[in-house]
């Protein structure tokens, strides 16, 4: 994921009223942003409203971005995937039975991209197939699935308590398991 | 710490709690630096996470949209900084620009407008993402110029700069456009890839790259008509490209 100075110097610029660094973002990360969304409310066009906020959310609160608080890519991600949720909660719109796998995309904005994209991909999807099924269930639904502990715990008709323990089992897991599958923990100052 | 709060700082790190759930945490957590850290470790290992979520392209109109909803409360872009602009000009009050094409004929205006009609196209459709965008910004002489350039393939022999202006006053009698780019390796000497006599306040240009090359800044000078081949210090707006990637 990219992400460094440079896109905290398109947030200052974005700050002060730049647009063009606000285009320049959206190629960046228009399409993971938008990725994000449609993963969460699965269909188009609520997908390109939710990421319409997700820049417009950008331009309106750039001022108020912390650096050290999250990257500029997990802070957006951040924002598209709590607009989607509460998309798919306003419209009451969430996709019948949303299956715990792990998506990997075929259209990447470019070959370099894409092929970027598909390794990295492959080895979050290696990491979450080493986490037990039952804790790799809740950790897709909760996060590429925009769902509640209480609505996982209704879905998989398990008590809220152990939603939530496994949650953290699957996390203390795959914190764990970053190394060995050479995945970047993104720990902020 | 418990184990109760540990679920909980795992569950909100997936964003799984609601939002009160989340707000108490967070207000806990300003109290407990033991739960801020194990809050902030996960959040951290939540990002690995973020390397899977597939790249969707999302409709081509889509950030014309978003500027649309950006336009009542957009801030004008700030015109280039007195000192950006003399970066541009100097070098070409001693170092004799080339130019691309043809110097024009003292009086001729017609032949800038066909000039025009050749190098400036429709849109560009089909160009793909570009490498390099500058937000132009009209100079102090034209303040409500503004738009965008994009640069495409620049890196080969067969790359474009594209630019799309709005606002554009038309030139005074035996005046024209022309636009400049400006490459790393070329000592500072802005090199001229086209001209154009503006038929609406709107335009869309493209036009073919010198070549291959680092380009930092476009420019768009205001000449008179036969004028001189050297940029004439006097620019309509301008602007510094960013690479998109």
């Amino acid at each position: 994921m990219r992400d460094d100075g440079d896109d905290a110097a398109l947030i200052r610029r974005i700050g002060e009223g730049d647009t063009g660094a606000l285009r320049v973002l959206y190629e960046r990360y228009g399409a993971i942003v938008f990725g994000m969304a449609l993963r969460v409310v699965g269909d188009r066009q609520t997908a390109e409203e939710c990421t319409q906020d997700v820049f417009v959310a950008v331009w309106r609160s750039a001022g108020a971005y912390d650096a050290e608080r999250a990257s500029v890519s997990t802070w957006m991600i951040s924002i598209a995937r709590n607009r989607a949720v509460d998309a798919v909660r306003r419209l009451a719109a969430r996709p019948a039975q949303p299956q715990a796998e792990v998506f990997v995309s075929d259209e990447a904005p470019d070959t370099a991209d894409r092929a970027a994209a598909l390794e990295s991909s492959e080895r979050v999807a290696a990491a979450l197939a080493d986490l037990p099924e039952t804790q790799r269930d809740v950790v897709v639904l909760a996060y590429f699935h925009g769902l509640s502990h209480s609505e996982i715990a209704e879905r998989l008709d398990l008590p809220l308590g152990t939603v939530k323990g496994r949650m953290r089992l699957a996390l203390d897991r795959l914190r764990a398991l970053a190394p060995q599958y050479s995945l970047d923990v993104e720990r902020q100052s | 710490m418990n184990e109760h709060e540990r679920d909980a700082a795992a569950a909100a790190a997936l964003g799984a709690l609601t939002p009160d759930e989340a707000a108490r945490l967070e207000e806990e957590a300003t109290r407990n630096p033991e739960l801020a850290a194990e809050l902030d470790e996960y959040r951290a290992t939540i990002t690995v996470l973020e390397a899977s979520i597939a790249r969707e392209r999302p409709p081509a109109d889509l950030f014309d949209r978003v500027l649309e909803r950006l336009e009542p409360e957009t801030t004008p872009i700030a015109a280039p900084r007195s000192h950006d602009v003399a970066r541009w000009r100097k070098p070409m009050s001693r170092i004799r620009a080339r130019r691309l094409v043809p110097a024009f004929v003292a009086g001729v205006a017609t032949a800038a407008a066909a000039i025009a009609l050749v190098f400036a196209l429709s849109d560009s459709d089909g160009l793909g993402s570009p490498d390099a965008l500058a937000a132009v910004a009209g100079t102090e002489e034209f303040p409500n110029v503004r738009g965008e350039a994009r640069l495409h393939g620049a890196t080969g022999d067969d790359g474009v700069v594209v630019v799309d202006l709005v606002d554009v006053p038309t030139p005074a009698a035996g005046e024209h456009y022309e636009v400049w780019v400006l490459r790393e390796a070329s000592g500072g000497e802005m090199e001229a890839v086209g001209v154009f006599r503006p038929t609406s306040s709107s335009v869309d240009l493209r036009f073919t790259l010198p070549g291959p090359g680092d380009y930092q800044a476009v420019d768009v000078s205001v000449e008179e008509d036969g004028g001189a081949p050297e940029h004439s210090g006097r620019s309509l707006a301008g602007g510094r490209f960013e690479p998109t990637a």
